[in-house]
């Protein structure tokens, strides 16, 4: 299925692919054209000045640590465009979304990387990387600004901004329609949120909270979804309106609903962080995350530089935003390989619906996989596929041409010539240095990615895969050393067990009450409809020449099963990687629903199908993504009660606890010693009261999640957490030491006193 | 001793990696640069060796392995 879709309004720049470019077997070369300097417009001019002006100034509040409203946006976006805005101008590349992807990928990753650099020197802190992050981008700005030349010929990079208000602005003159749409359905979900009370949440989670308010916000979003994908004429401005809307919504809805952040983990990362911006340097031998300490140094400098020290509100917003930014890599993917128009716009709208799976809070996995699939998406954008992509007819082959290795190497786009690719390679280069340093994984699921282009031919950097594998391999071995020395076994128990990696990941998850139950089934029968519907998208699309690639991206991640366990979250971790192709995909086969064709032709039964759909897997969504809700989420008083702790416990005190959904990760590392109540430290004794006493702890807590967890999935007495604690202080072996609706800590009575 | 030796391997190992990682590099930016470029003949250059440089980094990288765990 060829390109077939009516024009957008080009808000997303001129896209590689839509028009065939001569290259190594072509009949003649495009001439080598650089595109303009950012400096040689008023606009990049203006951009470059904004960037200097926050390379001088965050870096100063940093230091001086002045308190002022709005503290936090000036050092958001010196994080996210420094050094990133003056470096990827001077490589100018010709596409606006390329430039911005690129930006945001090189200013983390830059980040990262030198904070790393620092750590090795024994010099970090948040004002010295910012620093040092400042002196690049200045002399990258001075260079920009002496290198300005005036070149009509191609998309100014200074138009990057200014194309996108012009756009913004003409979409805003002629979008009636999705601007109330829009605006109805914030509104709703703004008085949906406040009227859910977490509290009343029962054992199907998150979806028990729905109400009127929100059911309305997602039907009003998904219409107006529908309305602007069904036009002759997409509009680009409020297709990207409506795909941050489906993000703000599903990923969003929790942290509005919540007071504080949810999943415990997160917590954890940030008393990691805290301990770098204490310590400056890392803690050898207490966790495997200290030797992938990229993420952790970055989010200490953001927190110290954005005055959110305890980073609550990040902890909070980090899902909504990161998926936000998320947006950018997946849209350039989409675009490089979609046939379609509508199915990409469809893509984001499908990635929102489909990502349930709750490794977007503040995490390394969260940065590392951003960072990640934008070298994928630039790669795949700077490629351009041959014009004639498939072996002549008669090779002896019997599979379908689109099965092929193709046989022409990719070629360059437009307006990048040799030298702006090298400078790409080298942006890349430090964008997958960061992902090496900051996460286990994303490494090893990126290496399998940039293999697949390599063997669809859809990469200027065929070797790439091989330069990513060295840096990993060098890491592993010398910076994270004091992960694997004496643990191979960690590293390398799994391989091979597919059945029990498998296990660990599926089937031993799946128990618990009825309606536990119900909702992991159905996360699991979920997981299967995204798989079919992307079967089903690459299908439709077998002749596009994308085939190779998107097939290879979705299913490549799913090799990791035969190499890990991962905790038991190894399947989990796959369809991560594979979701941002597999809602490319499967927004192929969706696509068909509102295209003008012979669904739509009389009356519109295929949008309306559409909306039905969409509307059904937001609904599907909320439920996944909610599930374990009932005993992830955190409290205000379970946050309030870990303060109490931290001012009234012994050093390295025992605390005892029946789960790992304690926000004690809080607290700095070591503070306290964690004792897991359960059949393993019990032996032959039940898990009750007189196990706790046998393990002695110092303290014990309990909260709802406690009492949630051990119910839905343990099957246990509801109360459960609550008697124990009850029973103990009867019992005279420990007294309260702080006590709400959703949490009791009791400290056993021969320490201090009350 | 095998700790020691493993420590001693260490460095040399960090030197030959850091020289295969910039071959790699080197290699893929070859075939970009355009001919008679300051740059192309080192990227040439470690066309050739960025193989054996990647080999010997594998090599010494196993024996400090198994020398410190």
């Amino acid at each position: 299925m060829k390109a077939s879709s009516s024009a957008d309004s080009g808000a997303l720049g001129t896209g590689a692919g839509l028009r065939p470019a001569a290259g190594r077997g072509g009949a003649h070369r495009a001439p080598d054209i650089e595109s303009p300097s950012l400096a040689s417009s008023p606009v990049g001019r203006l951009t470059l000045v904004i960037g200097a002006v926050l390379a001088v100034l965050v870096p100063l509040t940093t230091m001086i640590d002045i308190a002022y409203p709005g503290r936090w946006l000036p050092a958001l976006a010196f994080l996210l465009f420094l050094p990133g805005l003056p470096l990827v101008a001077l490589i100018r590349l010709p596409d606006r979304l390329a430039t911005v992807t690129l930006t945001v990928a090189v200013s983390l990753a830059v980040q990262v990387v030198t904070g790393m650099l620092l750590l090795g020197l024994g010099l970090f802190g948040a004002v010295a990387v910012q620093v040092v992050v400042a002196v690049i981008s200045l002399a990258a700005t001075a260079v920009c600004w002496r290198r300005a030349e005036q070149n009509p010929v191609g998309v100014p990079l200074g138009a990057v901004f200014g194309g996108w208000l012009s756009s913004a602005a003409t979409g805003l003159r002629k979008g009636v329609v999705p601007a109330i749409g829009l605006t109805v359905a914030f509104v709703l979900w703004v008085i949906g949120v406040n009227a859910a009370d977490p509290a009343t949440m029962n054992g199907y989670g998150l979806i028990s909270l729905l109400n009127p308010a929100l059911l309305a916000a997602i039907v009003v979003l998904v219409l107006v979804a529908v309305i602007e994908l069904s036009r002759s004429t997409l509009r680009g401005f409020w297709l990207g309106a409506v795909a941050v809307g489906f993000v703000l919504l599903l990923q969003g809805m929790s942290s509005a609903i919540e007071p504080v952040a949810g999943f415990p983990v997160g917590w954890l990362h940030m008393g990691f962080a805290d301990y770098f911006t204490t310590y400056g340097t890392t803690l050898n031998g207490f966790d495997a995350r200290f030797s992938w300490p990229g993420f952790f140094a970055m989010l200490s400098v953001l927190s110290t530089s954005t005055g959110f020290t305890d980073g609550a509100e990040l902890l909070r917003w980090a899902p909504a935003f990161g998926d936000i930014l998320m947006l950018l890599p997946l849209m350039l993917l989409a675009r490089a390989l979609s046939p379609s128009k509508r199915a990409m716009w469809l893509a984001p709208l499908v990635y929102a619906v489909g990502n349930w799976f709750q490794q977007d809070y503040l995490s390394p996995q969260q940065l590392a996989w951003f960072l990640g699939l934008s070298v994928l998406a630039v790669v795949v954008w700077s490629a351009r596929p041959a014009e004639v992509p498939f072996p002549q007819a008669g090779s002896g082959l019997r599979l379908p041409h689109y099965l092929w290795r193709p046989a022409l190497s990719a070629d360059r786009v437009e307006r990048l010539d040799g030298r702006g690719y090298v400078r790409l390679l080298a942006a890349l280069v430090v964008v997958m240095a960061a992902v090496v340093m900051s996460h286990q994984l994303t490494p090893v699921v990126l290496v399998m990615a940039l293999v697949v282009l390599w063997f669809a031919k859809r990469t200027r950097f065929p070797g790439l895969w091989l330069v990513l594998a060295v840096m990993a391999a060098l890491w592993i071995s010398f910076g994270a050393a004091d992960y694997w020395a004496g643990h191979l076994d960690q590293i390398f128990g799994g391989v091979g067990n597919l059945g029990t990696n498998l296990a660990s990941g599926v089937t031993e998850r799946v128990s618990g009450t009825p309606e536990h139950l119900q909702m992991q089934t159905m996360r699991i029968g979920f997981c299967g409809v995204l798989l079919a519907l992307a079967a089903v998208g690459l299908f439709l699309i077998r002749r596009s020449g994308s085939l190779l690639v998107l097939a290879g991206l979705a299913f490549c991640p799913f090799l990791l099963i035969a190499l890990q366990s991962y905790g038991g979250e190894v399947l989990l971790r796959c369809f991560v990687f594979a979701l941002p192709a597999l809602a490319i995909a499967g927004a192929q086969a969706l696509a068909v629903l509102v295209s003008p064709g012979v669904l739509n032709r009389v009356v519109p039964i295929g949008s309306a199908l559409a909306v039905v759909v969409l509307t059904l897997l937001c609904l599907v969504q909320i439920g996944a993504r909610g599930a374990n809700a009932p005993f992830e989420r955190v409290t205000v008083d379970q946050l309030a009660a870990v303060d109490v702790i931290d001012e009234v416990a012994p050093p390295a005190a025992r605390i005892a606890l029946f789960d790992s959904f304690a926000p004690l990760g809080k607290l700095e590392p070591g503070r306290l010693r964690g004792v897991l109540v359960g059949a393993d430290t019990c032996g032959s004794d039940p898990v009750g009261a007189a196990c706790v006493i046998g393990l002695q702890p110092d303290l014990l807590w309990v909260s709802s999640s406690t009492d949630a967890y051990s119910h839905l999935v343990e099957g246990r007495d509801p109360q459960f957490g609550e008697e124990i604690a009850a029973e103990l202080v009867s019992r005279g072996s420990y007294r309260v030491l702080y006590q709400a609706d959703d949490v009791t800590v009791l400290i056993h009575n021969t320490l201090g006193a009350n | 001793m095998n700790g020691f030796m493993g420590f001693v391997v260490g460095p040399f190992a960090l030197c030959v990696g850091l020289l295969a990682l910039a071959a790699t590099i080197g290699w893929q930016a070859a075939g970009e640069l355009p001919s008679g470029a300051r740059g192309q003949v080192l990227a040439k250059r470690a066309t050739r060796w960025f193989i054996p440089l990647i080999a010997a980094t594998g090599v010494l990288l196993i024996v400090r392995l198994l020398l410190l765990s």
